[in-house]
């Protein structure tokens, strides 16, 4: 649960990154030589790439293949070993006859005389104009010392006739050689090429004078470049270039206009301005934006300009049309603009995005070793698949520990610190690997008493028994100010009892007991009888809870069952446990909340009065599949044999996704499927293979499979995630085996805590009891049976007043009308006042509501502009649902605030059918608020047409009223400090659930 | 004496208590499931010792109840499904393939209008029983379309075009058809492209939407929106109807009783009509079906009761307790039918009408349509270009 931590250093991680190397620029011939084959080699400014100058590459005319070489060392380096791809630019003229089609990239080791290292061809066809040839590097090329020296040997090569090498004789020209690491490929996107008359025919100098002509000197993209002559009159000269269709997007796809500009020597007056505007002519003529270009290094010779583009002139609608302005200028002495004279030349106007790799080339790059590995494993028997498996995973825990005290890094990465939940895991993981042979009996009784030594004897930073979630590998000293965990501490002590039974009669045995005895559950237990989520030496008890169902319920197990500091039975009543039809549900549908309880505890034909957990768990996984394929139509990455939602990596980090509407993008967590295998056999196993036939090489690595993948976004993890590891191995165990149940529970301290929490054996195939489905049933469909009576009354004036509500009767939300939602609290009604007394009516036009509501405290924090979420802070609620009526009607949720920062009234539909605020959405609706001695009143008159139905006596819609409130006297602008929120309706989502919402009726 | 009756007394009792045992539990939905008892009780009559249990779901909540009831196993004999649901549940497994169970009975394929039996047929199998249908029909102000001189409703693409210019023509604010377009309108536009001749796949499964004819569809109906013939968004379909604003709107039988209700004040001065023909007047065929789940221990008595429901009797006293148009075509003929004019249009609807591909992806495609189709509407792409977009958006869904 603790888990969204790592996200914050995921990001700061994927900030890190190489970027290309330049491994020869081309500005100089000094250190290039032809390695015998009679070509020379000097600087042309007619056709760069990149920078001033390029190299004119003379063939001698004779040699089978032309070469170029030179010399590799130093800080290159650096950059050569985080690369896997060299690209060379080369320009063939069109004239040319002979000309290199094929490339071949040669290497040396010359640190200490002259050995081969090895060679590669590119894949590259050329073609007349710039090309850019790619050259993959292989692993033996990549492996190169950064203290080293080596020589790099171009050879540039004519095949004619297929086979037959014909020696070069046209002169080409090379520029720019770059180092990079595939993931880091940009490709370039020409908007403006330059190339035909026909486009140059489009563009026009915006009636400054200017003439455009078609170059085929100085060129730095394709065979052309567009030659601009100035009017040497106009101050700025002017391209005006339209952008449409296809370039639309390619403009989009960057954050940058690069172009380059090639300045003769004989030019006087030098443009040093360079500004970029845009236009949208989609409809009507209308500006978007400008920029102007650093261009205080512009010379003679070639330059590269580069506009940064952002907002609004870089989300363009792809449909649209647009016109794009470039202007240029100089400058004299005194800095002022003066017109340009002599011609200057443009081309390649381009931005540059990420090359995406697609699914295919990247199973393509993995290496063979996995691909055969993958292919081994779809061969296997079932049984010997969840063998493979299971060693694989277990490999994590025993290279990525520190043998010195035990702790477990929380995941693959280097720097990893430890998690202690991880710890839990592995102490799990150990007598599995002993039993299967893995490890010797021996080797894993001392990592196992070094390990809990470690937490029993000090050396893992924590205080009342319960340990911080993150510490460092070393030292177990607290990391990322992280919190005291409540869970986690759970997890390791879990882990702990199991191995005290593994090893009994032990000192393991002793300290897993010490251990255990060590944590103050009652210290951790908030005032209403549920256990706080963790603490923090700079704040104290965290907001949250375990208050309501979810992975917490082992944390229940073991608190209630301490010798030392038991927490009430009854603290398990206290549990909030939603019913989901036909199960108890955690609302996010992450998989691992099911699953971590039934690691350890056996929960199989149990039951206490609400539940047999692992029919629960069991039926939330299938939920789990089914939400998957159905939703395959929309992320193709789900499928029958490939879903499993739960807390995992995923391409923006690491998120509790899980099967429920807005908490999925397509991202599959590997491990949920996998571990789900005690409660879908099926399911499970058709996933494993499903994932390892389809994506294998991309989804296993090192340690089994990896921590996510999103075939939709492309993206794949080569991550491992301890706690996904131990998920992995423990149920697979416990599937083949029941081998971490079987101990677990023999624990005294276990079995006695279930019996004290209820449960009970009993073999069923339910997973709710038929006593607490109809309790809870009760709970919520009690309130949809309340009726508001709405008279017909004569007109009423909305003026934030009460005046014309005293023949109406009133309603009443009050102080035990709680929502349970975690995070909020029950109104404390020792200190506070809070209630509602609210009215309906109606006439022929209008709906009118009000409602007074009771606050000792009125907190107004949000600004006049802030329109979104009220809910924040103190602000009312009315949700109506006309379709009860008019089934063509939608559900009508009005949030209003009754004062902003101002004092004034805002109101706004939200999440409804026609979200927005009232000046839009609603503008003939009317509120008003005022402030009483005791609270506020906010009035209100709706005009039917926006709820699409037209009243008569008798007729019946869906109505509730909620109330947020804040206690937080000093709440800052926009902050968020809601604390309570009460309902007319008080069962947990009432806002989403129209069904279960009471009723307005319209009387005479 | 009072031996033997305690005997007889206790056999009578054991005899109800294994009689009662069977109970059938069923599913249904929205006004439907309000209804049913009544259907219920006189099984129940029919078939003594036998108990139906029907749960009402609200619609908004029985896509998730049907998912969570195939996640957790518990899901009952006998259901209502939509028909746009048959194909995305069907493709879980989870429905009875009913071919051996209509070899000894009256129900056959031909006894249900073409279009509805579609709907129950999956990948050959057949996978449910058409119950009601739905279809989608001209509703139009009869006064009003006199006023700019049409004594009959537009009958064709062109007429239908042209009264709609007279009628836009009226003034400020005025209108002539509503086309129901909000959020996913796709089911409101396809009968467009039936009547033009078009499709969304032809017989081999390709993509036919680049079609003259779809575009054509595209075309024409965009065009009441780009001559302000159709109101963009927004407004009260009753009030506007009423009123005159909008005299013209295409929907299903429910809004027979709906504007009676809403509107009474139009009574007499409205009626039904024939889709508008180009090459043909198709309209939208949908409603519901009875399927069986295959996890049921009753399926025997499940299917009893389908049987139940076709029975042409007792298609037409369903008509009467709500008014949904009977699957079974012959009870068409029943006088209570027969001879109401309203119901006339629909009987005959019905012999021209068609369901969309029952295909689990039909949702998505519903949702790719209504977003091309709204960009030819605003005017963003023509609709030969938004056919193009869509043609790939639908490789891409059923790739």
């Amino acid at each position: 649960m603790k888990r969204f931590l790592l996200l914050l250093v995921l990001l700061v991680l994927a900030t890190f990154g190489m970027s290309l190397t330049v491994v020869n620029e081309m500005e100089s011939v000094a250190e290039l030589n032809d390695d015998n084959t009679g070509a020379s080699f000097s600087l042309s400014d007619e056709y760069v790439f990149a920078g001033k100058y390029s190299v004119k590459v003379i063939p001698s005319g004779e040699a089978d293949e032309t070469k170029l070489a030179f010399q590799l060392s130093g800080e290159v380096l650096e950059g050569w070993v985080e690369s896997d791809l060299l690209k060379i630019a080369v320009f063939i003229p069109e004239n040319a006859e002979t000309y290199p089609d094929n490339y071949f990239l040669g290497m040396a080791d010359v640190t200490d005389g002259w050995s081969w290292v090895d060679g590669v061809f590119s894949e590259t066809q050329s073609l007349r104009g710039w090309n850019v040839v790619t050259f993959n590097l292989s692993s033996k090329m990549k492996e190169v010392s950064t203290t080293g020296k080596y020589m790099l040997y171009f050879a540039f090569i004519d095949f004619e006739d297929g086979n037959k090498k014909v020696p070069i004789v046209d002169t080409f020209y090379v520029d720019h050689f770059v180092t990079m690491s595939s993931e880091e490929e940009k490709i370039r996107l020409y908007v403006f090429p330059m190339e035909t008359e026909e486009e140059l025919a489009r563009y026009n100098n915006d009636n400054t004078g200017a003439l455009f002509e078609l170059s085929d000197r100085y060129v730095a993209q394709g065979l052309r470049s567009m030659k601009i002559v100035p009017s040497g009159e106009a101050i700025e000269t002017k391209v005006a270039l339209p952008l449409e269709g296809e370039n639309v997007e390619k403009w989009s796809q960057g954050n940058r206009i690069k172009m380059s500009v090639y300045i003769p020597p004989e030019v006087g007056t030098i443009p040093t301005m360079y500004f970029l505007g845009m236009a949208d002519v989609t409809t009507e003529w209308k500006w978007v934006g400008g920029v102007f270009a650093d261009a205080k290094d512009v010379g003679k010779g070639w330059n590269q300009i580069s506009f940064e583009i952002a907002g609004a002139m870089k989300d363009l609608d792809p449909d649209g049309k647009y016109m794009v302005y470039l202007a240029f200028a100089g400058f004299d002495e005194k800095n002022q603009k003066i017109p340009l004279v002599d011609a200057f030349y443009i081309d390649g106007i381009y931005t540059e995005k990420a090359k995406v790799l697609t699914v295919e080339e990247r199973m393509a790059m993995v290496d063979p070793k996995i691909k055969e590995e993958v292919e081994k494993m779809l061969q296997m028997s079932d049984e010997e698949l969840l063998e493979y498996v299971q060693r694989k995973t277990f490999e994590y825990f025993w290279n990525e520990a520190n043998p010195a005290n035990g702790l477990v890094k929380d995941r693959s990465t280097g720097d990893s610190p430890c998690s202690i939940a991880a710890v839990g895991f592995a102490l799990t993981a150990i007598p599995v690997a002993v039993e299967k042979g893995w490890i010797s009996y021996d080797e894993g009784y001392k990592r196992v008493l070094t390990t809990l030594k470690t937490f029993v004897e000090g050396g893992v930073e924590g205080k009342n028994g319960f340990f911080y979630h993150f510490v460092d590998m070393n030292k177990g000293r607290r990391v990322w100010n992280c919190e005291l965990s409540s869970i986690d501490t759970a997890l390791l002590v879990a882990g702990a009892l199991f191995v005290g039974e593994y090893f009994e009669g032990t000192e393991v045995e002793k300290l897993a007991d010490q251990l255990y005895r060590n944590v103050n559950w009652q210290w951790m237990m908030a005032e209403d009888g549920t256990l706080y989520m963790g603490w923090k030496p700079e704040g104290g008890f965290l907001n949250a809870k375990w208050d309501s169902f979810n992975e917490g319920i082992l944390a229940y197990v073991l608190a209630i069952g301490s010798p030392t500091y038991p927490i009430p039975a009854e603290s398990w009543d206290e549990i909030l446990r939603p019913v989901h039809e036909n199960y108890i549900s955690c609302p996010t549908e992450s998989l691992f909340v099911y699953q971590y309880p039934n690691i350890w505890v056996d929960f199989r034909n149990k039951e206490d009065k609400y539940a047999n957990y692992f029919n629960n768990a069991k039926i939330a996984t299938r939920y789990n599949y089914l939400f998957c394929v159905m939703n395959r139509f929309k992320y193709r990455t789900y499928d029958f044999d490939v879903w499993g939602l739960s807390a995992s990596d995923g391409p923006a980090g690491y998120k509790h996704y899980g099967a429920s509407e807005g908490n999925h993008d397509g991202t599959i967590a590997p491990y949920s499927a996998v571990s789900s295998i005690v409660f879908t056999p099926d399911l499970s196993m058709k996933a494993m293979k499903g994932m390892l036939s389809k994506y294998g090489p991309l989804v296993w690595g090192r340690y089994g499979f990896v921590s996510g993948f999103n075939v939709d976004a492309n993206w794949f993890s080569d991550q491992h995630i301890g706690i996904d590891q131990g998920d992995i191995l423990l149920m697979i165990e416990n599937y083949s085996t029941e081998f971490v149940w079987k101990y677990f529970m023999k624990n005294r301290y276990v079995r006695e805590a279930l019996e004290k929490m209820g449960f009970v054996t009993k073999i069923s195939d339910y997973a709710v009891t038929p006593w607490y489905r109809q309790e809870y049933q009760k709970s919520i469909t009690q309130p949809s049976e309340k009726v508001v009576v709405a008279p017909k009354v004569a007109k009423i004036m909305v003026d934030g007043k009460l005046g014309d509500w005293k023949d109406v009767p009133y309603n009443v939300v009050d102080e035990d009308m709680n929502v349970r939602v975690p995070g909020m609290k029950p109104v404390d009604k020792r200190s506070q006042i809070l209630h509602s007394h609210f009215y309906a009516a109606w006439d022929d036009e209008n709906l009118y509501l009000a409602a007074q509501v009771f606050d000792e405290y009125l907190v107004v924090n949000i600004a006049p502009d802030d329109l979104g979420a009220f809910y924040r802070t103190d602000s009312i609620e009315f949700y109506l649902d006309p379709s009860r009526a008019n089934p063509e009607a939608g559900v009508f949720k009005l949030a209003v605030l009754p004062f902003d920062t101002e004092g004034n009234v805002q109101a706004v539909r939200h999440e409804d059918a026609n979200p927005g605020p009232i000046s839009k959405v609603a503008p003939e609706m009317k509120v008003a608020s005022s402030k009483t001695d005791n609270g506020y009143i906010v009035e209100i008159a709706i005009p039917f047409e926006y709820l699409s139905i037209t009243p008569k006596q008798g007729m019946e819609i869906g109505f509730c009223h909620t109330i947020h409130n804040s206690n937080k006297k000093d709440a800052k602008l926009g902050e968020y400090v809601r604390e309570n929120i009460l309902s007319w309706v008080p069962v947990a989502d009432v806002w989403a659930r129209p069904e279960i919402w009471g009723t307005l009726r319209f009387a005479e | 004496m009072r031996r033997g009756s305690l005997i007889l007394l206790l056999v009578f009792v054991l005899v109800t208590f294994s009689f009662a045992e069977r109970t059938l539990q069923i599913w249904a939905m929205g006004e439907e499931a309000k209804n049913l008892d009544v259907m219920a009780e006189r099984f129940m009559k029919e078939n003594p010792g036998v108990k139906v249990e029907i749960q009402a779901i609200p619609w908004s909540a029985a896509y998730d109840k049907i998912l969570t009831g195939i996640a957790g196993m518990q899901l009952p004999d006998l259901a209502q499904m939509g028909t746009t649901w048959m194909a995305p549940f069907g493709a879980m497994g989870v429905f009875e393939e009913l071919s051996p169970y209509m070899r000894d009975s009256f129900i056959s394929k031909d006894i249900f209008f073409e279009g509805s039996w579609q709907t129950v047929e999956l990948n050959g199998g057949v996978y449910g029983i058409p119950w009601y249908v739905d279809v989608r029909v001209m509703f139009y102000r009869t006064n009003v379309l006199k006023e700019v001189g049409y004594d009959h409703a537009p009958q064709t693409w062109e007429e239908l075009y042209d009264a709609a210019k007279k009628l836009a023509a009226r003034g400020e604010n005025m209108y002539a058809v509503s086309l129901l377009y909000t959020g996913v309108f796709g089911n409101e536009f396809i009968p467009f492209v039936w009547q033009a001749g078009g499709r969304i796949f032809d017989e081999r499964g390709e993509v036919r939407v680049t079609d003259p004819e779809f575009v054509e569809a595209i075309e024409y109906y965009a065009r009441f929106f780009w001559e302000e013939l159709a109101p963009i968004g927004g407004g009260n379909l009753f009030q506007d109807f009423a009123s005159g604003a909008v005299p013209i709107f295409f929907s299903g039988p429910w809004m027979v009783s709906m504007i009676d209700q809403q509107t009474p004040e139009v009574k007499g001065k409205w009626s039904v009509a024939l889709m508008p023909k180009k090459k043909t007047r198709s309209s939208f065929v949908g409603g519901c079906n009875w399927v069986i789940f295959n996890t049921s221990k009753n399926k025997d008595l499940a299917w009893r009761f389908i049987e139940f429901m076709t029975k042409p009797e007792n298609q037409l006293e369903w008509y009467k307790i709500v008014a949904s148009l009977p699957a079974v075509k012959s009870v068409w003929e029943y006088p209570e039918l027969a001879n109401n004019p309203i119901m006339k249009v629909f009987g005959e609807q019905l012999r021209d009408a068609k369901s969309p591909p029952n295909i689990p992806q039909w949702e998505e495609i519903a949702n790719a349509i209504s977003r091309r189709v709204e960009e030819a509407i605003y005017k963003k792409r023509t609709p030969q270009k938004a056919a193009e977009a869509l043609k790939k958006d639908i490789e891409k869904i059923v790739r």
